[in-house]
């Protein structure tokens, strides 16, 4: 455990420093058919907080880049450069992700990648690169036949991401308990971006 | 025409050295980066579809299903009738579970579920399994090369598995998309040019082919007969034969990986639709050409081969023009290695992953990793190899490839079964599911009852034995259920599901995406089905 948090310490990041987001690719008007296909009947934009690791040979540019939270099972992978932006306040319902994930996290998640597909072998975690990212989501709710149900789509590729529904889940559970802890407060996620 | 001339041999060396360049040179390149890095989502769905194929049994069915088709007709379509229905199970039961938990192999799913014992024990029942299939798949190609340049098969099995080895240790060329799909299209020319050919050389045509075909009943393809004992009846094929492919599709790492390896679902099921929807037509157009050779050797009044796996490498060789002969050849060699360089990688990746760092080196770094997988791949190949010698005994390919899965693949399925399906299913129950199951499937082997139920009996008993023996140990914790049990059901999540689905925006009703495709291979089983009962209509008259 003490060596875990070590670990943390070692992929040392700004915690305080803002968030930079990934641009919501995917607008409103393309989401909901999207989401009506996965049966959804209601949706709404939500802001994920992830982190992101670089892949790249030791002294190179960044090639790729690994997503992924300490509770997730498993980390996506994202080709290129990170498109990022800052964080400007949108209203747009934000859900905690989780911990930065250990660098040996990232390392196992990566080697396991390139066991599956045996290829790249020359590309490694770039440990410096560690930063907060909020990742663009669109969440369908479901009423289904016994028990509600939540679909998460990606805002970048549109793409049904159920890895991510753990990740959410939890962020929803932990804003609930911050919100019933510290009394009813207005929703402020109201508006649904174009 | 009737030899494997020195303009053949150019050509089948020009073809493989020109597929491998391809796959170096793309290989490297920034864009198949980008490929690699997405799981080829830029690259069109057909040519994904392509690979998939190629990957899955381009060689095996060459080679295999037109001594198949001579020998028995369509009737063997039967075991591969159900694959639409089976790729409908697994798109709904399993790929999204097996998703949504972020495993590199499948048999980790196990591992969380039911504990450590189980994952290895299934994953030791794949090595097993697909280390001796893998022999099966290196036979095929061998023996293409032994009839072509009339060297001993034994040599060139040593020959091939040097070739195969070494080519997965160095990287392979399976993630290069677009060679498999040449590859595909060259076997697809070659089957429809031999086609052409043989017709050609028939004095009544295509009407030779019919006409023999139904005199010798080639074209019953729908055998009603509840006899177990029936080997390819249609209820053996609906009833064994869906479970075997759910299993093979579904629990053998070769075939799942490209589905935990694809960024999402979506993808994933894509790739499992294409091969529902192909599988089927690729295996009537091949077993086609069984009943063409058949009604062409007896036209010419020519003797079979004693091992009818030769049959249409023989005829390829013997009737095809200078030159083609040789890039047909080649399309089987290169199609060959594609499939053993994946089967090749994920007997590596199991062993590393589910065996050596679990066990044996838990922290070691990634080159450490690397080595041993290099290691992992030699050894496979080596006891491949050694199966490889025996394969010529087993039959026709394809079959030799579906009987060793049917001792295993039942009792597999059965237990991922229980752990996705049956929250009270535990670890003791699951290892006595697999272990009484497989006994099962060895007893049933023993009797006339056809090869394809053994995979059902396997999956019954294991889910019957292993849910009976978890009564005798406590249910599983909320922990190892977290990847089977949709977190959205617990009773708090619901209210806030609930809450703000309330908030948000309201968007109108649509049939879902994932029953739509599932019905459309629904609907294609029951097309083939139909398609294939008229034929037979037609052929009795």
């Amino acid at each position: 455990m003490a060596d875990r948090e070590g670990e943390r310490r070692m992929m040392a990041v700004d915690k305080t420093a803002p968030a930079s987001r990934l641009p919501r690719r995917l607008g409103a008007v393309a989401a909901e058919p999207r989401l009506r296909r996965y049966g959804a009947e209601r949706f709404e934009p939500a802001w994920l907080s992830l982190w992101a690791v670089a892949i790249g040979r030791e002294t190179g540019p960044p090639m790729a880049w690994l997503l992924a939270a300490d509770n997730l099972p498993r980390a996506m992978l994202m080709a290129g450069e990170l498109p990022l932006h800052s964080a400007d306040h949108d209203g747009v319902l934000a859900l905690e992700g989780g911990r930065p994930p250990t660098l040996s996290q990232f390392e196992r998640w990566w080697l396991w990648e390139r066991l599956a597909r045996p290829r790249r072998w020359s590309l490694r975690v770039q440990p410096a690169t560690l930063r907060a990212v909020e990742f663009p989501l669109w969440l369908g709710y479901s009423p289904g036949r016994r028990h509600a149900r939540l679909i998460v789509l990606s805002g970048l590729s549109g793409e049904a991401l159920g890895a991510l529904k753990p990740a959410v889940l939890a962020g929803l559970r932990h804003r609930a308990r911050a919100e019933a802890a510290s009394g009813p407060a207005a929703r402020d996620d109201e508006r649904v971006p174009g | 025409m009737g030899a494997f001339t020195w303009w053949d041999t150019a050509v089948l060396i020009v073809y493989v050295v020109g597929i491998a360049w391809v796959g170096a040179r793309f290989g490297k390149d920034q864009e198949s980066t980008q490929d690699y890095f997405l799981g080829g989502r830029k690259i069109p769905g057909w040519a994904i579809g392509l690979s998939v194929m190629a990957t899955q049994a381009s060689a095996i069915t060459f080679i295999g299903a037109p001594g198949w088709g001579f020998e028995g007709g369509l009737e063997r379509l039967a075991t591969f009738i159900n694959v639409p229905l089976a790729m409908a199970v697994l798109i709904l039961v399993l790929v999204p579970i097996f998703h949504r938990a972020g495993i590199y192999s499948i048999y980790e799913l196990l591992e969380r579920r039911f504990g450590a014992l189980t994952r290895s024990l299934a994953a030791l029942l794949f090595l097993v399994a697909r280390g001796l299939a893998t022999g099966v798949v290196l036979y095929a190609p061998a023996l293409v090369l032994s009839v072509v340049t009339g060297w001993d098969v034994n040599l060139t099995i040593v020959l091939m598995a040097v070739i195969a080895v070494s080519y997965t240790v160095l990287g392979g060329i399976s993630a290069v998309i677009w060679t498999d799909v040449i590859q595909m299209f060259v076997l697809w020319l070659g089957a429809i040019l031999s086609m052409v050919l043989m017709v050609s050389s028939l004095p009544g045509g295509w009407g030779d082919v019919f006409a023999y075909g139904a005199a010798n009943g080639m074209f019953d393809t729908i055998d009603l007969s509840l006899d177990p004992t029936v080997t390819y009846s249609l209820w053996a094929g609906l009833i064994g034969g869906v479970v075997m492919h759910v299993a093979y599709f579904g629990t053998d790492q070769s075939q799942i990986q490209r589905v935990l390896t694809s960024p999402s679902i979506a993808e994933g099921q894509r790739s499992l639709l294409i091969g529902g929807y192909l599988l089927v037509p690729q295996m009537l157009l091949f077993l086609f050409i069984g009943v063409m050779l058949a009604a062409y050797y007896q036209q010419h009044g020519l003797t079979a081969p004693e091992n009818l796996n030769e049959l249409f490498p023989r005829y390829v060789v013997n009737a095809f023009p200078v030159g083609v002969t040789g890039l047909v050849i080649a399309g089987v060699f290169a199609a060959a290695m594609s499939s053993l360089d994946s089967a090749l990688n994920s007997l590596s990746a199991v062993t590393v992953r589910d065996f050596y760092a679990r066990y044996v080196r838990p922290d070691a770094d990634e080159k450490h990793y690397l080595k041993a997988s290099r290691w992992a791949t030699i050894f496979w190949g080596l006891y491949a190899t050694a199966f490889a010698f025996f394969a010529g005994n087993l039959g026709p390919v394809i079959e030799a490839v579906n009987r060793i899965g049917s001792w295993f693949y039942g009792a597999l399925l059965g237990t991922f079964l229980l752990a996705v399906l049956s929250h009270r299913s535990n670890g003791r129950g699951a290892v006595s599911g697999i272990i009484v199951g497989m006994a099962a499937v060895w007893a049933v082997s023993q009797t006339d009852v056809s090869w394809l139920y053994q995979n059902f009996v396997g999956l019954i008993v294991s889910v019957v034995v292993g849910y009976a023996v978890s009564l005798t140990a406590p249910a599983p914790s909320a922990v190892q259920l977290s990847d089977v049990v949709i977190d959205e059901t617990a009773p708090d999540m619901q209210a806030i599901l609930k809450g703000r689905s309330e908030g948000a925006a309201e968007i109108g009703r649509d049939a879902r995406l994932t029953r739509r495709r599932c019905i459309g291979l629904v609907v294609w089983f029951f097309v083939s089905l139909a398609a294939l009962a008229l034929l037979q209509g037609w052929a009795n008259g």
